[in-house]
């Protein structure tokens, strides 16, 4: 047990640590930071839903009837899948009307009116107000636990309810604020959803696996027990399965219109995609929450705590096991659960009350109209007056109670907006009568089956008193409503409520008439429409005037720096300010104030400046005359083109995807957003993997980089390098796209066979030109050499002196050079066709390597031989030698140091393929090129002539195949020769 | 398309915490309870996922 001193320390301690949590969120949101809005802060802020009720009241019904408390926590999960289609829709109106709280959207839907605004906070306070009680009742009764003495809870009462009045109206009501949202609290609020999470968790830890050997033991041991009645639903059980239903329904209402709820969830909201977080982090917060209650509550029984004490297992096992410290954690878990209800209901109820009640009142009496600081104290004082009176509840009458059932009274309470606030969001023909009708309706069936009953049990109406007698008639029986029995009371009263209510909305707006303004908001609400902006007339006719009126409201020094703020977001000067201006201005000065006020006070404060003149209603006319043609469009004619639309996009998409081109587009910042089935076959990345990627990343295999450093559009050829695949060359186009989508068009074209055959081309007719040429030289010179050189050996058969004997001996010899040049001319030029025999490669290959085996260079040359069989082919021998051996001696003499030279003849497809690869010093590049043509050559013009590979590359051509080259500098050289043997064995 | 989504799974859990379907499994109702709200809460998260792939 702790000291009252103690406990009231580590309060106070909480609450300033708490005050600095909400001031530091408000200054960094103020510098602009994302600490408060952000999805994580949203969807904790969202379980102030988990209240002392959830860290208590939850244990204590699992106790005395089992799993009914998941209720409370499924209905919500429930109602979180369908977040996205109503929550966001009602944020939306929300954010676009600048409403700020429950009674504000409903009677903003139904036309502004100020009675439904009114009846609706009237029965949110009396609904929420014992809601608030259980809180601080819950407060004081742990203090109690926790000091083991009575003495001293209610002063903590008294004093909680003073500073957390006091937090609610520091953080909440310090001026008023044209900013609905209120960063501090919620930062606040998140917090102290963490902490009592964590808390409850460390207790649940503890007693599962600290006392007990985990679930397994927990739950064995309670289904052996008299109390395994608590793990199933039905009639043995403490819940029925219609009681089960019952409540799950209530709390999916709850969730979303426990004014709380409404505030975090729609009012502090601060964008959509927050929801769409909140939709699973929310229900798996409410998961992790439960997942120790039933091991508490069964883990309290079977240690023998006392059942009707069950609400406090988390701190009495804790105490009584030892653990005063863990207890300690749990009390502030509770704490800190209570706490953040009491703050953030009793904001949302205050700008309820403020905005239903105050502001109707000072404006019907126009009597504090002007003095903006009377308006905030009323505010201020309604705060503490909610939670005080939360505090009186607790005091007198919250001991007749157990936390579930106020809680519970609390949830029916709610439920009765929903009809008229859900049927209002999807069925125009709801109207402000009807919704009267129905919440009024429902709130007399909530008195009268759950509030009177209550009231009996407690004894507030006496027993043998006359309305006693009346309860007691079977037809008027509050708890047997018309003689319905056998639901139990939460069932009875949902049923009875809900039924009169929907009745009695539906059939009173079926025969009631819409008036203009509801005619107006339904469109609003409904249909999500924003009104088109008219220019009309309106008053007031000057920014002075805005100001003023304003300023009557929310102060000067906020005025003024509302108006400045208007002038810099849309760069207007004030003193040269157009009526269209000062129209949006008006505009934005009356959403603005319906923040502060609420949006009905906020009209009427401008209602009487609107005046239509004859021209504005003419314009209107036109307006809606011009919505109605744009309407004509029908159905039928919507869907044929809808059809039409996909089976373009059909067609054209197989056009796109059966292209041999790749294709793909890019958005603004280089992100693939289609990509073709040809794109896959190029860069080897599929159509699922390319998606949303950037493609600068994609285009890696390019040569080239298209995007760095700017974004080079047109046309380039490049090649592409990917792992072992074939190299190929491509074409590349890419252009800009503007429009509304921008972007580019990427078009790849692989144009590697393309380039191929154009280079073949190109080397054949160089070849057959300069064929030609070197048939006329070969000839033109040999004739004459023929005769120099006859005339040279007759001379030096002579007797002649030294010198000249020497002289015609070297003439000779260059005659002979150049009788050969003259014949390797017309090698080249084929002027002397030879016999094709049929013949085997290897034989050719084997006399070949004969020749050169005695050769000196060819010592160092290690040659290796791997000859398949193949048939036999139609070839030249002869020329066919001369090839080989000119590649050989090629060989050579790229490896001087010597190396290894592999030949191999194998079958290849209808060919026969014969390949030398060497490991000599290879050709670069620009080499390889011109390797075949005439005249070319690397070694220099004492070695070579520049025809060998020439000829080469012509003999092969003459025997219908192909030499190809494939070399690197420094990495060897391998010449692949293809001769085609089936035709040429036919014969 | 997402619409009827969150629709199907909101009918799926009404279904999946609703009588005659607990009844099932009434021999270990708090393990089925928990699991099927696990499982729940998965489906979002993985619908919400594809909704933010599909740039919804």
């Amino acid at each position: 047990m702790f000291s009252t001193t103690v406990l009231f320390l580590i309060i106070f301690v909480y609450l300033v640590l708490l005050f600095l949590v909400a001031h530091y969120a408000e200054r960094k949101e103020r510098q602009g930071s994302n600490l408060v809005s952000n999805p994580y802060v949203y969807s904790l802020s969202l379980a102030v839903y988990c209240t002392s009720w959830t860290f208590y009241g939850s244990v204590g019904k699992a106790a005395n009837s089992g799993l009914s408390f998941l209720t409370i926590y499924i209905g919500p999960t429930l109602m979180a899948v369908l977040w996205w289609i109503i929550l966001r829709k009602i944020v939306y109106i929300s954010k676009e009307n600048r409403i700020t709280s429950i009674s504000d959207f409903i009677a903003s839907r139904y036309g502004n009116s100020l009675f439904l605004s009114a009846l609706v906070t009237f029965v949110a306070v009396v609904g929420i107000t014992p809601y608030l009680g259980l809180q601080l009742k819950a407060i004081m009764t742990t203090f109690a636990v926790m000091s083991g003495k009575p003495e001293g809870s209610h002063f903590a009462g008294w004093f909680i309810s003073l500073v957390l009045g006091i937090f609610a109206i520091f953080f909440g009501a310090r001026r008023v604020d044209l900013s609905e949202r209120h960063g501090g609290i919620v930062f606040a609020v998140a917090f102290e959803s963490a902490i009592k999470l964590i808390a409850f968790m460390a207790v649940g830890i503890s007693v599962t696996y600290g006392l007990f050997d985990g679930f397994g033991d927990i739950f064995e041991r309670i289904g052996n027990s008299h109390y395994s009645a608590l793990m199933t639903i039905g009639e043995d059980s403490g819940v029925s399965f219609m009681e089960w239903t019952s409540l799950t329904f209530l709390s999916m209402m709850a969730i979303m219109f426990l004014p709380r709820q409404f505030h975090v969830s729609v009012v502090e909201n601060s964008s959509y995609d927050h929801i769409k977080k909140a939709m699973w982090l929310f229900p798996l917060y409410l998961f992790l929450m439960n997942i120790f209650v039933l091991p508490i509550a069964y883990g309290g029984l079977l240690l023998g705590e006392p059942q009707q004490s069950a609400d406090y297992f988390v701190l009495s096992i804790p105490l009584n096991q030892g653990a005063p410290f863990l207890a300690l954690f749990a009390f502030i878990g509770g704490f800190s659960a209570a706490t953040a209800m009491i703050i953030v209901e009793s904001l949302a109820l205050s700008n309820m009350v403020m905005n239903s009640f105050v502001m109707p009142a000072v404006w019907g009496l126009n009597a504090m109209k002007g003095f903006y600081v009377m308006i905030l104290n009323t505010r201020r004082i309604i705060i503490l007056g909610l939670v005080f009176a939360g505090y009186v509840f607790a005091v007198y009458i919250g001991d007749f109670y157990s936390l579930v059932s106020i809680g519970l009274k609390s949830f029916e309470a709610v439920t009765i907006f929903a009809p008229s606030f859900l049927l209002g969001l999807y069925w125009k023909g709801g109207n402000k009568k009807g919704a009267i009708a129905g919440i009024l309706a429902g709130f007399a069936v909530w008195i009268y089956t759950l509030m009177i009953p209550a009231l009996m049990r407690a004894g507030i109406i006496a027993k043998d008193s006359i309305q006693d007698y009346i309860f007691s008639y079977t037809f008027l029986n509050p708890t047997a409503l018309f003689g319905l029995e056998g639901l139990d009371r939460w069932s009875h009263s949902l049923f009875w409520g809900l039924l009169l209510n929907v009745f009695f909305y539906v059939t009173v707006s079926l025969f009631t008439k819409q008036s203009e303004a509801e005619t107006r908001q339904t469109m609003i609400f409904v249909d999500s429409y924003s009104p088109i902006e008219l220019s009309l007339s309106q008053k007031p006719e000057s920014i002075d005037e805005i100001e003023r009126i304003l300023a009557e409201y929310i102060g000067k020094a906020e005025s003024k720096h509302f108006t400045r703020g208007f002038l810099e977001k849309y760069h207007v000067e004030r003193n040269t300010l157009s009526v269209e201006w000062l129209h949006k201005l008006r505009g934005e000065a009356e959403l603005a104030l319906s923040g502060a006020l609420g949006p009905s006070i906020s009209s009427l404060i401008f209602q009487d400046k609107k005046v239509l003149t004859h021209d504005e209603k003419v314009q209107i006319s036109d307006s809606v005359r011009k919505i109605s043609s744009s309407l004509r469009l029908s159905r039928q004619e919507l869907a044929e083109k809808n059809r039409q639309l996909a089976l373009l996009k059909e067609f054209t998409e197989n056009i796109i995807e059966s292209v041999p081109l790749g294709i793909a587009m890019l958005d603004e910042s280089l992100q693939v957003k289609y990509w073709n089935m040809a794109m896959e076959g190029i860069t080897g990345v599929d159509k699922e993997g390319a998606l949303e990627l950037q493609a600068d990343l994609l285009l890696k295999c390019l040569e080239i980089d298209l995007f760095e450093p700017v974004v080079k559009e047109g046309e380039v050829i490049c090649n592409r390098a990917l792992g072992n695949a074939p190299q190929m060359t491509l074409k590349v186009h890419l252009s800009r796209v503007t429009g509304k989508q921008r972007g580019y068009v990427l078009v790849i074209e692989d144009i590697t066979e393309k380039k191929k055959i154009e280079e073949e081309l190109f080397r054949t007719s160089k070849h057959a030109s300069i064929g030609r040429l070197a048939a006329g030289v070969s000839h033109e010179i040999g004739n004459p050499l023929a005769s120099i050189s006859s005339l040279v050996q007759e001379l030096m058969a002579e007797d002649l002196p030294p010198f000249t004997s020497e002289a015609l001996g070297t003439i000779n010899t260059h005659i002979d050079r150049i009788a050969r040049i003259v014949r390797n001319l017309g090698d080249f030029a084929r002027l002397n066709p030879r016999q094709k025999v049929l013949t085997q490669l290897k034989d050719i290959l084997e006399v070949t390597m004969s020749l050169v085996r005695y050769d000196k260079n060819f010592k160092k040359i290690n040659i290796k031989t791997d000859f398949e069989e193949v048939p036999r082919l139609k070839v030249d021998p002869d020329q066919m030698q001369q090839v080989f051996l000119n590649l050989m001696l090629n060989a050579r003499d790229a490896m001087p140091e010597g190396g290894e030279l592999f030949i191999s003849v194998k079958h290849n497809n209808g060919y026969a393929e014969t390949i030398f690869a060497d490991t000599g010093s290879g050709i670069d590049r620009d080499n390889r090129e011109k390797l075949f043509d005439p005249f070319f050559t690397t070694k220099g013009p004492k070695k070579g002539t520049g025809l060998g590979l020439s000829i080469c590359y012509s003999i092969i051509k003459d025997h219908g195949g192909s030499i190809e080259v494939e070399s690197a500098k420094g990495q060897g050289t391998q010449f692949t020769i293809n001769l085609p043997w089936k035709v040429e064995n036919e014969t | 398309m997402m619409r009827d989504f969150w629709i199907f799974l909101f009918v799926l859990g009404l279904i999946l915490f609703s009588w005659p379907f607990m009844n099932i499994f009434m021999a270990d109702l708090v393990l089925y309870l928990f699991s099927a709200w696990l499982l729940l809460i998965v489906l979002v998260f993985l619908g919400v996922k594809k909704k933010a792939d599909d740039g919804g």
